[in-house]
C-alpha cells in the first residue's frame, strides 16, 4: 500500500521551527503521580556517551541525563519532526554566524548519588563536558561536533561555543539525543570514565537505580528534577529480552506498556494482527520509518560512472513489488532524505525529472543500457548482510530478479554483519551494495552520503557542483533558506541516480491505552518521550 | 592402577588445552569484520578507526597480544572485554553459574527421560511401547530447539494470554521464582539429549540382555525388575556415561540459544553476543572454559568409565 502525499502529512505533518526554548509539559488536565513503566530495555556495552557510538548506551542515558536543548515530545507533536526546544538552557542568543551564547537555567540539580550529591548544575559541567567530548581518544561521535572551535564558560549561567565556521546543523546536534548529554566532571574524576553504572549521575527526570547486564534496568524518579512536578512516572524499568519472540509474548501478556521493537516502541508490522486481537485496547500510532534502504553502485567505475546505466538500474526496479512483499500495511516513497523526516524531505510529487526513475520501466530501461553499450547486458556482484532480517533478504532477491529481466546478471556475496560493515558500509565493494542506512534525525547525515571522502559515501559520488551545494546549505543559518537548498540537493541528486532508494515502511507504536501525554517518535530519547506522561489508571 | 591411568589422562589434558588456546585465540581474529569497525558503527572515520586500535591493543602483531594474553591466563586473569571494559573472568563468575544451573536442570531431564523410557524400549522390544519410545527419539532428535523454544513461549500467549517466565529472576529475589524459570528451557533442551541417551541406553541393554550371565539370572527365577535393572543395567550403562560426556558439550552448546529465548543472562548468550561484536577477549575466554570443562568432564568420564569396568586399560 502506497502512502499518498494527504497520507504522508497526516502521518508526519509538517515540523514548525521555532527557538522558543520553555520546555513542555503535560497538557491534560488531571495528571496523576505514580506508577511503573516497563518496556523492552537494551543493554549498553556500558555508559559512557564520549566512548561508544551504540544507541544503547543513549536510550539509558536519556532518563538520567539532560542536554542544553531537546526535542519536543508529547501526543502533539508529529513523529518525524524534530523541533529543538530548552532543556538545560533557557535562552539562547546568536551573536555571529559562529557564536552562540547559552543562558542555563538556575536551580538545576544533578542527582543526589556521590559523588555530586545534589549540586546545581553550573556553566562549568557544559565546558567540561564538550571539552571531554573534543578531546577523549575513541569519542565515535566526534564528527558532530567538527565545527566546535571552543566552549568558554562565561560565569555561573552563561556557556559561550565558538564554532571555526558557520554550522547551520549544529543546534539540531546539540538537541540529538545522541551523546551530547551534560556529564558530571566530579565522577569522571571518582571513576575515571563514565562507564560504570555508578557513574550514571546526570540531571535528568530519572536516576538509574540498577542495572543487571542483559536482565533489566531500573530507574527512579529524580526528587529534584528542574520542572516542578515531573516526572509523574515514579519508575522505569527497562526489561532486556533478546528473542523477538519472546519479546512479542511479553507484550502481548501485559508484561511490558509498549511495544517492544526498535526504535519508538513499536510491533513489527507482521505482528499488527495478533497484537490487534490479542491485546486490543492497544493505542497505535502509525508513522513512516526513517530506516532508508538503498543500492549503492561504485559510481566512480563502469558501468556505473555512466549515467544511463544508473537510470537504466533504477528503471528495472519494480518497488512497489518489493513494499509489497516486506511491508504489506504500507510504505512511503523516498526522496534522497527519508520521507519521514517531513521537515527536510521534498515532497515526491515535487521531486521533478529525477520521479520517473522512481517507477518501473523495464522498457526504457532496455533501451537505456542499449544507448550505454550494454544492449547483452552485464553482470555485476551485489554485497549485502541479512541484518536478521528476513524483508530485507526477500527485498534483495527481488532487486536481483528485476535486474535479470532487464539483462544485468548479478552474483549475490552474502556477508557476516562485521564483514559487511567493515567493508560494503564503507563502500568497499566491486560492483553494488545493499542495506539500510543510519536512521538519523537530521537531513545531513543523509546528504552526507554524497561527499567524497565521507565514509558514508558508499556509492563514491564525486560531483564537485553537488558537494558545493551541500556544503553551501550547510553554511546557510536562514532555516527556510536553508530547506528550500536542501530541497534543490534532493531534485539533482534524483536526476543523477546516485544511489537507488526502496520505499520505507510504515512504523506502527503500540501503546498502553492507559498511558497519558506520551507521543511516540523516531531516535532515542525514550527518557524525553516519556518525561510528561503519566499513568490514568 | 587406576591412579596411574587418571594421571597418564591428565598428562594428555595439557597439551590439548594448549593447542585449543591457539585455535581459540585465532579464530576469534579469523571471522570476517573488525571489533573497531563495529564498536565506530556508521561513523568510520579512519584516524577515529586507528586512535580505538591502539587504544585497545589492537595495532599490536598477533603473536604479541597471543603471548600477553597467555601470560595473563597463567595468572588467572581473562582479560578485559573491549566493548563494556569489564574483566572477562569477573563477568564469567556470575554468567557460568546461570548456564551451569540450566545445563544441569537439561541434564536431569535428559537422564530422568532417556534412560527409564530406553529401558522400557529394550524390555518392551517389538511391541507398541518400543515403537512410540524410537519414534518418540527420533523426533526429539530432529526438532530444532530453537522452534520449539519459540512455539513454547508464543503459542501460550497467543492462545491463553499467558507465557512463561521469560525475565530472568535471582535467587536471592525469589527462589522459587528463579529455579521454575530453568525447568522449562531446561527440558527443552534436555530432550534432544534425552533422544540420544534413549537409544543408546535400549541397543546396550538389549546386548546386555542376551548374555550368558542374564540367561543364568533368569533362570534362577529372578524377577524381572531384579534381572533388568541389578545384573544388566550396570553393564548396560557404561557406554552411556560416555555419551553423557559428549552430551555435556552438546547442552552447553544449546545454552545460546535457550538463553536467549527464554531471556536468562547465561554463558551462552554472552558468548552469542561476544561473536557479534568481535569481543575478541570475551570469545576466548569462555571458548577456554568451555574447552577446559570439556576436557575435564571427558577425563572424568574416561576415569568413571576405567573404574565402572576394570577391564578397561590403556
Amino acid at each position: 500500500m502506497d502512502l499518498s502525499r494527504r497520507d504522508l502529512l497526516a502521518l508526519g505533518g509538517l515540523t514548525l521551527s521555532g527557538a522558543a526554548l520553555a520546555p513542555s509539559v503535560g497538557r491534560a488536565a488531571t495528571p496523576k503521580r505514580g506508577g511503573a513503566f516497563r518496556f523492552r530495555g537494551y543493554t549498553p556495552p556500558h555508559f559512557d556517551p564520549h566512548l561508544t557510538a551504540s544507541y544503547t548506551t543513549m536510550i539509558n542515558l536519556s532518563f538520567t541525563h539532560g542536554r542544553l536543548l531537546k526535542h519536543k515530545a508529547g501526543p502533539t507533536v508529529k513523529p518525524g519532526t524534530f523541533e529543538y526546544e530548552g532543556d538545560l538552557a533557557e535562552f539562547f542568543s546568536h551573536q555571529d554566524d559562529t557564536t552562540y551564547v547559552f543562558r542555563l537555567r538556575k536551580g538545576v540539580r544533578w542527582h543526589p548519588k556521590p559523588p555530586v550529591n545534589g549540586r546545581e548544575m553550573t556553566a562549568e559541567d557544559v565546558r567540561y563536558t564538550f571539552d571531554r567530548f573534543m578531546t577523549i581518544k575513541g569519542n565515535a561521535n566526534r564528527h558532530m561536533m567538527k565545527s566546535l572551535a571552543k566552549v568558554d564558560a562565561i560565569d555561573k549561567y552563561t556557556v559561550k561555543f565558538t564554532l571555526s565556521e558557520p554550522d547551520a546543523w549544529f543546534l539540531d546536534s546539540l538537541s540529538n539525543p545522541m551523546a551530547l548529554c551534560i556529564v558530571a566532571p566530579e565522577a569522571v574524576e571518582k571513576f575515571g570514565d563514565l562507564k560504570k553504572p555508578e557513574a550514571v549521575i546526570g540531571t535528568g527526570p530519572w536516576m538509574l537505580e540498577g542495572h543487571q547486564s542483559k536482565v533489566r534496568t531500573v530507574w527512579v524518579r529524580h526528587p529534584d528534577y528542574f520542572v516542578k512536578g515531573l516526572p509523574y512516572i515514579d519508575r522505569v524499568e527497562g526489561i532486556d529480552f533478546p528473542d523477538p519472540a519472546a519479546r512479542l509474548a511479553a507484550f502481548i501478556t501485559g508484561q511490558i506498556d509498549a511495544g517492544p521493537e526498535f526504535p519508538g516502541m513499536m510491533i513489527r508490522q507482521h505482528d499488527f494482527d495478533v497484537v490487534k486481537a490479542k491485546r486490543p485496547q492497544t493505542r497505535f500510532v502509525r508513522f513512516p520509518s526513517n530506516v532508508m534502504t538503498h543500492i549503492g553502485m561504485r559510481t566512480d567505475k563502469p558501468p556505473f560512472n555512466d549515467i544511463r546505466v544508473r537510470k537504466a538500474m533504477s528503471l528495472a526496479l519494480d518497488r512497489k513489488a518489493i513494499s509489497a512483499a516486506t511491508a504489506p500495511l504500507g510504505v512511503v516513497k523516498n526522496p534522497p532524505v527519508p520521507a519521514a523526516l517531513t521537515a527536510w524531505a521534498i515532497p515526491f510529487d515535487q521531486l521533478g525529472e529525477g520521479a520517473k526513475y522512481h517507477e518501473p520501466n523495464p522498457k526504457e530501461a532496455r533501451r537505456l543500457l542499449k544507448e550505454a553499450g550494454h544492449g547483452n547486458g552485464f553482470a555485476t556482484t551485489l554485497d549485502y548482510a541479512t541484518y536478521g532480517s528476513q524483508e530485507l533478504i526477500d527485498a534483495v532477491q527481488m532487486a536481483v530478479k528485476f535486474f535479470k529481466d532487464v539483462g544485468i546478471e548479478v552474483t549475490v556475496n552474502e556477508k557476516p554483519y562485521a564483514a559487511y560493515f567493515a567493508t560494503a558500509y564503507q563502500g568497499k565493494y566491486e560492483g553494488l551494495m545493499m542495506g539500510p542506512q543510519f536512521p538519523a534525525l537530521d537531513p545531513y547525515n543523509f546528504l552526507a552520503q554524497y561527499l567524497p571522502g565521507e565514509p558514508k559515501n558508499q556509492s563514491h559520488v564525486n560531483d564537485p557542483a553537488l558537494t558545493d551545494m551541500i556544503l553551501n546549505s550547510g553554511r546557510t543559518l536562514d532555516e527556510k533558506k536553508r530547506r528550500q537548498q536542501v530541497w534543490e540537493i534532493q531534485k539533482h541528486i534524483a536526476k543523477q541516480v546516485y544511489y537507488l532508494r526502496l520505499d520505507s515502511g510504515i512504523y506502527y507504536a503500540a501503546l498502553d491505552p492507559a498511558l497519558q501525554e506520551f507521543g511516540p517518535n523516531l531516535g532515542y530519547d525514550y527518557g524525553g518521550r516519556l518525561m510528561a506522561a503519566w499513568w490514568d489508571k | 592402577m587406576l591412579r596411574k591411568y587418571a594421571l597418564k589422562r591428565l598428562l594428555v589434558a595439557v597439551p590439548s588445552l594448549l593447542i585449543a588456546s591457539v585455535i581459540v585465540f585465532s579464530l576469534a581474529r579469523l571471522i570476517p569484520g573488525d571489533v573497531v569497525t563495529l564498536m565506530m558503527e556508521e561513523n568510520q572515520y579512519a584516524q577515529d578507526l586507528d586512535e580505538m586500535r591502539a587504544k585497545l591493543g589492537l595495532d599490536r602483531p598477533i603473536y604479541a597480544q597471543y603471548v600477553e594474553w597467555m601470560g595473563r591466563i597463567a595468572r588467572g586473569d581473562l582479560g578485559q572485554s573491549l566493548y563494556t571494559g569489564k574483566p572477562v573472568l569477573r563477568e564469567l563468575a556470575w554468567r557460568l553459574p546461570v548456564s551451569l544451573e540450566l545445563g544441569a536442570v537439561a541434564l536431569v531431564f535428559a537422564v530422568l527421560i532417556g534412560i527409564p523410557i530406553g529401558v522400557v524400549a529394550a524390555v518392551r522390544q517389538d511391541t507398541l511401547r518400543d515403537y512410540v519410545a524410537r519414534s518418540g527419539a527420533i523426533l526429539g532428535l530432529s526438532v530444532p530447539g530453537f522452534w520449539l523454544g519459540t512455539l513454547v513461549v508464543v503459542l501460550p500467549a497467543i492462545y491463553f494470554g499467558w507465557s512463561p517466565p521469560i525475565e530472568f529472576t535471582r535467587l536471592d529475589d525469589d527462589p522459587w521464582r528463579h529455579v521454575a524459570q530453568f525447568l522449562l528451557p531446561g527440558f527443552l533442551l534436555g530432550v534432544a539429549s534425552a533422544a540420544s541417551i534413549m537409544r543408546l541406553t535400549r541397543t546396550q541393554l538389549l546386548e546386555v540382555l542376551r548374555q550368558d550371565y542374564v540367561r543364568t539370572a533368569w533362570s534362577k527365577g529372578l524377577a524381572e525388575p531384579r534381572v533388568v535393572l541389578k545384573h544388566s543395567l550396570k553393564n548396560a550403562l557404561i557406554p552411556v556415561v560416555t555419551v553423557l560426556g559428549i552430551q555435556i558439550a552438546q547442552i552447553l552448546s544449546g545454552t545460546v540459544i535457550f538463553e536467549s529465548i527464554f531471556g536468562l543472562p547465561g554463558m551462552g548468550r554472552f558468548l552469542f553476543d561476544a561473536i557479534t561484536e568481535r569481543d575478541y577477549p570475551v570469545i576466548q575466554g569462555i571458548n577456554l572454559v568451555i574447552v577446559g570443562t570439556i576436557v575435564m568432564v571427558n577425563l572424568v568420564v574416561d576415569v568413571a568409565y576405567a573404574w565402572l569396568d576394570p577391564r578397561i586399560r590403556y
